[in-house]
């Protein structure tokens, strides 16, 4: 009996030692938060690495600032494209405003460097409608004061924060009071002239299309957030080089409009990125892919995530259980901390595994991993512990071994429920799946994330129906092969045994 | 040591401790070979711990048990066990395996030729009157009697010179528990082997045994060949059984 656990543990071990080497690759990894900004500046530097020959991973859809910037410190990735004000505040943690030479030197330290920035500065800015500022005049902060009456709105964050209103109207020293509103809706209120003044970024898709000017920040209120791409130090110096390609070319109003064909006019990100580095006379080599490319390639990711996490989680979860289901003071333990795993948010346990495994497919694996245990531990244990006593010591007066009676009594018994436990896993797995995109794992998620990132309600609906229907059609083939190899009557008996009793 | 031939087990002032009590202590008792010995006494007075004395599935706490001419090894019980048969109440056939499966398993992990497994197995099926075509089905596919008759083929698969059998036919309608007994009785006197039965049956005790062992609160009560136990009955017990019996 022994042996066989240590049997299943070392081929779980083979398995995830095998995905572990595949971890390391030659090629340059790229990054991305996730919004259309960083996606476009993450396309420009993948696709000027491509054109010079290399071939790039590209890990765009990471969720948020410290997930990208560890992946990038721990080697995960080697490039993406950050903001000044957030490399200070977020990253160094620093109140006062510092120089890019203060943060170039900072970042050396943890090896990573800064390139050149690109031009624009994405930051906090005022907003009137242009007809509004031809009627006025307005084209500075400061000239706000001169307009007690116009009506001004704020996004709940801009108007809360310390750094937001409060302190702007005490810099500036503007008569107005403010209030609150929909980020979406005060766009449409300024297009309907119902308000006169809300809060953007400088580089918004919406400037262009609502017919927005914005008001120059003379008296330097707003801390900047100079975009450039930040890489790690060991990176070779031509890579470097290449890097830079977009280096001060980039205005706010160039940025805005980049981010204009995406969101409003939907056109691709590759695309965009591509038609961009045209300006720069860079030829680009990128292909956009077709929906149907990216659909195939995301589901063999999806069906390989959830597939080895699967695999591995049963092959452990049986070993575990076979060894424990006997002893009931660690058998019980046991399935309280698996169950205790699970109680852990799925994007959570995603996230928690960023800072021990790095992103990518790894940490994604193992998160499903730990997520799939409970339900084959539990029915696994519970099965084998409550088969017939009666055959049990029949099995042993009749000179079964212990492996003997456990591996043609005892499984075979137990098969339904384990199965049961198995299936229960395999769709926690695919659905679990969809967050991997979150830490760089890729799968039927990045569809989803992608659409959300471009409210592309479209690829929202195909990346969800995909893994929906992936699950609908690992459940039938579990159906099936549970057919095949489990008598009927054995199943049958299970099902009433398992159905809840009715007084 | 020097096997006894005439003797398939030996109980030496053999005592068992379960729970917080004595079942019973001081047995010393020998059970003939190649002869049926019925075990009777009171629901609780220890018939099935006696039994699981002998093929080792409990050890004693005192005393000794020695059989078919050996102690009962402690290493790798299971073969010491496979030279001996074992059936229970309601048969408790592997619900998953074939009759077949039920019958062979063992013959086919240990290194029985499959030439020779398909004789015995015939074999058996034959002398318990059991057609051939069941071979393929599953027991919950049989009735009751069948199950029961399965469950005695499974128990002499591996040629064991003792059986012992708990109960084994106490579960079965009266029509079909004398078809099964005529069917033991013939099966012991062709194979001649040693057989011990636990039951609480006083008629299926006198039917099939040639000895009968009497067990009481404390130990055994009384023992010996059949008639001898019935006609001077000393075990209050067995006395009012006799009487029962012969009222009705
Ligand atoms: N595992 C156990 N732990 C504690 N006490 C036990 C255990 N097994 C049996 N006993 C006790 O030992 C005594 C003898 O049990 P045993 O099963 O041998 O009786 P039995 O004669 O076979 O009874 P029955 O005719 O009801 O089958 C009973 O009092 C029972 O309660
Ligand atoms: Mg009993």
């Amino acid at each position: 009996m022994k042996s066989l656990v240590l049997f299943l543990l070392a081929i779980a071990l083979a398995t995830i030692t095998v995905i572990a080497g595949c971890g390391k690759n030659e090629t340059y990894v790229i990054g991305s938060k996730q919004h259309t900004e960083s996606h476009i500046l993450g396309e420009l530097l993948a696709q000027t690495l491509e054109t010079a020959g290399y071939s790039v991973d590209r890990k765009f859809n990471l969720g948020g600032t410290k997930i990208v910037f560890n992946a990038l410190e721990q080697g995960d990735i080697h490039a993406y494209a950050e903001y000044s004000g957030t490399i200070q505040e977020v990253i160094l943690k620093e109140t006062r405003t510092l120089t890019l030479e203060e943060i170039s030197n900072a970042l050396a330290k943890l090896g990573i460097q800064t390139l050149e920035p690109l031009g624009f500065n994405n930051s906090y800015a005022m907003g009137v409608h242009e007809d509004l500022a031809a009627e006025t005049g307005l084209s500075k902060v400061s000239e706000l004061r001169d307009y007690p009456d116009l009506r001004f709105y704020f996004s709940h964050e801009f108007l809360e924060r310390e750094d937001g209103y409060p302190s702007m109207k005490a810099h500036y020293g503007l008569p107005q009071s403010a209030d609150g509103i929909e980020h979406a809706l005060a766009l449409r209120a300024i297009v309907a002239r119902e308000i006169d003044v809300t809060d953007l970024y400088t580089t918004d898709a919406e400037i262009d299309h609502f017919s927005l000017v914005v008001l120059d920040d003379d008296l330097e209120f707003f801390p900047k957030y100079l975009a450039l791409p930040i890489v790690r130090g060991d990176l070779p110096e031509e890579v470097k080089q290449l890097l830079n390609v977009a280096a001060h070319t980039l205005s706010d109003k160039t940025m805005a409009g980049l981010n204009y064909k995406v969101h409003i006019d939907e056109q691709p990100v590759g695309d965009v990125a591509k038609e961009f580095l045209a300006t720069l006379n860079v030829q680009s080599t990128h292909m956009t892919e077709t929906l149907f490319d990216k659909l195939i390639e995301r589901t063999v990711e999806h069906l390989y995530l959830a597939g080895i996490a699967l695999l591995a989680a049963t092959l452990v979860a049986l070993s575990i259980s076979i060894a424990v289901y006997s002893i009931s003071w660690l058998s019980k333990p046991i399935a309280y901390i698996a169950g205790l795993l699970q109680t852990i948010p799925s994007l959570a346990l995603l996230a928690l595994m960023v800072p021990l495994f790095g992103i990518g497919t790894l940490p994604a694996i193992v998160a499903l991993f730990l997520y799939s245990l409970l339900p084959i531990i539990r029915t696994t244990v519970t099965a084998l512990s409550t088969v017939d006593p009666v055959l049990l010591q029949v099995a042993e007066g009749l000179g079964y071994t212990r492996t003997q009676s456990l591996v043609h009594v005892k499984l075979p018994l137990s098969m339904p429920a384990i199965f049961a436990g198995i299936r229960i896993s395999a769709i926690i797995c695919i659905g679990t799946a969809t967050l991997a995109a979150f830490i760089g794992g890729g799968g039927l998620g990045d569809l989803i994330f992608q659409g959300l990132q471009l409210d592309d309600t479209r690829l929202i609906l195909i990346g969800a129906a995909s893994a929906a229907l992936m699950a609908i059609i690992v459940e039938l083939i579990f159906e099936g092969v549970e057919k095949l190899i489990i008598p009927g009557h054995i199943a049958a008996a299970n099902r009433i045994s398992n159905e809840p009793v009715v007084a | 040591m020097a096997s006894d031939p005439i003797h398939c087990v030996e109980f030496e002032n053999a005592g068992k401790y379960l729970g917080e009590a004595w079942v019973f202590r001081g047995v010393d008792v020998n059970i003939p070979a190649a002869q049926v010995t019925a075990i009777i006494g009171a629901s609780g007075s220890g018939k099935t711990t006696l039994l699981r004395l002998i093929n080792g599935l409990y050890r004693p706490d005192e005393g000794d048990v020695r059989v078919l001419g050996e102690n009962i090894p402690n290493k790798s019980p299971h073969l010491f066990r496979r030279k001996i048969g074992y059936a229970v109440q309601g048969a408790g056939l592997f619900p998953h395996m074939t009759i077949e499966s039920n019958i062979t398993k063992l013959a086919k992990l240990g290194d029985w030729s499959s030439d020779r497994i398909r004789a015995r197995l015939d074999d058996l099926l034959d002398l318990t009157g059991l057609d051939a075509d069941m071979k393929g089905r599953y027991p919950h596919e049989l009735s009751g009697g069948q199950q029961h008759r399965v469950s005695l083929c499974r128990a002499l698969m591996l040629e064991p010179k003792l059986l012992l059998l708990d109960e084994p036919f106490s579960a079965i309608d009266a029509i079909t528990r004398n078809e099964i007994q005529d069917a033991f009785i013939e099966l012991q006197r062709k194979l001649a082997f040693s057989a011990v039965l636990v039951t609480h049956d006083y008629r299926e005790a006198t039917k099939l045994a040639h000895y009968l062992l009497v067990l009481g609160d404390h130990g055994i009560e009384q023992h010996g060949a059949l008639h001898d136990v019935i006609e001077r009955p000393t075990s209050l017990f067995l006395r009012e059984l006799v009487e029962t019996e012969a009222v009705a």
